[in-house]
């Protein structure tokens, strides 16, 4: 298995003419990889999310799957978002089964599916519940486990925690974590906290603001797991990532607080 | 998940019914009132002694109940010192032997019969029209700046000025046609209106979340899709059956020939104000109950299942 991003670019067009979001974005991901996009808010992390996802097509060049040019939306790829976005209507154990559907698998084997995903995500005990009886941790775990059921190539998430209070999210970090190690999926996760990043990934790729382009990579293949942020190595690692990323969020500050003061911020971006 | 222990339960079911007794308590006080000012308002307004009739332009609460009860039949139980029951049949009609045969020739129930099946088959005319044009306004962007904009147009158009168009039209094809005409129009337009909105309100992100699951075309239609809008299209459902129950009572009153529609029209004809406030008591009520036994029950179902926070996950 194996991403690529080939030459990618986008434009968007709005009211105030095209606006280049992304700049020649060239990136490989290898099976098993769990790999982090940070940056400023506008740096078109979501977008080259999406565009795996098959939600978005590349202005130029192209994003393939082992070779396969990416057309549109896949069960291969399955994506999880910042809101849970569970069917309402059905129960936790359904919504799990949902993909599990597509694949045609047989009732019997649906249900073992679900067993085991509901159970890596601890809500084996709520399987018969609806989701509005679920906490917004719960709802995104069951996202998970709906996402990861269908045995995706790879496993999409664009700012899966960002919703979540800090206690929870920290929660599912640590089962995240566990999660991968467990199945070795290779996970492409979007973020804005660096912090969350490191934490996890194997691989933190920092990205430039208008235009989006690749800044700079981080391989944290060494760092050990389990990962907790209070560790010095992780911290370290934390500030170094940190460092890289402070032009690009105050030339966003710059560009989006558009006063006297932020002057200095904008003498001192890279542009 | 926070459950609620079974103390804090019970004593919440508890509150919940002493305030639904409350409500009742101050409706039916309420309801007292306006009667005791109508009965007021009736006692300073008639003076001379002929006014204190059927006739009366207004009349005592009473005299509407008296209606209602003749409407009904239910004199038919009322028996005077000579020993003849008050319930008066139809001129040319025998007394009726039993009480459902009172019924059955009585005033209300017939004209209700008369206007529910008109309703019905109105109803159902718009809706099976009406609803597959809903879906395809919320899908097609052709459909929408079509259909969707010649329905908002003419859903502007208050259902009483399409009677003299279908009288000129079916009105030489009997009574129904040109009623059936008027419901449809009337509500056909508003559910197109309302289940497109209700499909178009659906959250985008639980389609983006059924395609990168795998589903797509009818799959992600009928099993997403669908689903998701379904408290929308319902609300559309109710919005369509309210047109058309208005529509249907403009149309009876001008075509003027059965229903209850035609019971207002007449009793006016008459000067029997207490006949025209029985009618509209019995319209408002047909109303009231077609919406809780109806609508409000799957409306309930729906939003138990959703949390009550409607289609947000």
């Amino acid at each position: 298995m194996k991403i690529a991003f080939e030459n990618v670019t986008k434009t968007f067009s709005g009211r105030a003419g095209h606006v280049l979001a992304l700049d020649t974005i060239n990136l490989t991901i290898e099976e098993g990889e769990f790999v982090c996009f940070v940056g400023p808010s506008g740096c078109g992390k979501s977008t080259l999310c999406n565009m795996l996802a098959g939600f978005e097509k590349p202005s130029t060049g192209r994003v393939t799957l082992d070779g396969v040019e990416v057309s549109g939306p896949s069960i291969e790829r399955a994506m999880m978002f910042q809101e849970p976005a569970l069917f309402p209507w059905m129960t936790a154990r359904a919504n799990v089964e949902f993909g599990l559907k597509s694949l045609k698998l047989p009732a019997a084997e649906r249900q073992e599916r679900s067993d085991k995903f509901l159970k890596m995500v601890h809500l084996s005990q709520f399987g018969d519940a609806q989701p509005h009886e679920l906490s917004g941790g719960m709802k995104q775990r069951v996202a998970m486990a709906r996402a990861l059921a269908v045995d995706p190539k790879v496993l999409l998430m664009d700012e899966p925690f960002a919703a979540l209070d800090a206690q929870t999210r920290d929660h599912l970090h640590i089962e995240l974590q566990t999660i991968w190690r467990e199945t070795r999926k290779t996970i492409v996760f979007v973020t804005h906290n660096v912090r969350e990043a490191v934490t996890l990934a194997t691989r933190v790729i920092v990205f430039n603001a208008r235009p989006g382009r690749i800044k700079q990579e981080f391989d944290l293949e060494d760092l050990e797991y389990p990962r907790r942020p209070t560790e010095s190595l992780v911290s370290e690692t934390v500030a170094r990532v940190q460092s890289a990323l402070r032009d690009e969020v105050a030339k966003v500050e710059a560009d989006e607080y558009d006063d006297e003061n932020s002057g200095s911020a904008r003498n001192g971006g890279s542009r | 998940m926070s459950k609620p222990n079974a103390a804090t339960l019970s004593e919440r079911k508890r509150n919940e019914r002493r305030a639904l007794l409350a409500d009742v308590a101050l409706r039916i006080v309420f309801v007292f009132l306006l009667l005791a000012i109508w009965q007021a308002v009736h006692y300073f307004t008639v003076t001379k002694p002929q006014d204190v009739s059927r006739g009366a332009l207004f009349p005592a609460p009473a005299e509407v109940v008296e209606w209602l009860a003749d409407g009904f039949a239910l004199s038919w139980f009322i028996i005077d010192e000579t020993g003849t029951r008050a319930y008066q049949p139809p001129p040319g009609a025998e007394m009726p032997k039993s009480f459902l045969g009172a019924v059955a020739q009585s005033e209300y129930p017939s004209n209700i019969g008369i206007s529910i099946w008109r309703l019905l088959q109105g109803y159902f005319l718009a809706t099976i029209v009406g609803f597959p044009l809903g879906l395809w306004v919320a899908r097609s962007a052709l459909a929408e700046k079509t259909f969707g904009w010649l329905s908002v147009s003419l859903q502007s158009l208050p259902s009483i000025c399409w009677i003299p168009l279908a009288l000129l039209w079916f009105g030489r094809a009997g009574v129904t046609a040109p009623i059936l005409f008027v419901t449809v129009m009337g509500s056909l337009f508003a559910t197109v209106v309302t289940v497109a909105d209700g499909i178009r309100n659906v959250s985008p992100i639980l389609a983006r979340a059924g395609r990168t699951l795998g589903a797509s075309g009818p799959r992600l239609y009928f099993s997403v899709l669908l689903p998701a809008a379904l408290p929308g299209i319902i609300s559309g459902l109710k919005v369509g059956w309210g047109f058309a129950w208005r529509s249907l009572m403009a149309a009876e009153l001008i075509v003027n020939f059965g229903g209850l529609g035609f019971l207002l029209q007449r009793d006016r004809e008459f000067g029997d104000a207490a006949g025209v406030l029985a009618t509209i008591l019995v319209i408002i009520v047909i109303g009231l109950v077609v919406q809780s036994v109806l609508f409000k029950p799957v409306e309930r179902k729906l939003q138990a299942l959703w949390g009550l926070t409607g289609v947000r996950s």
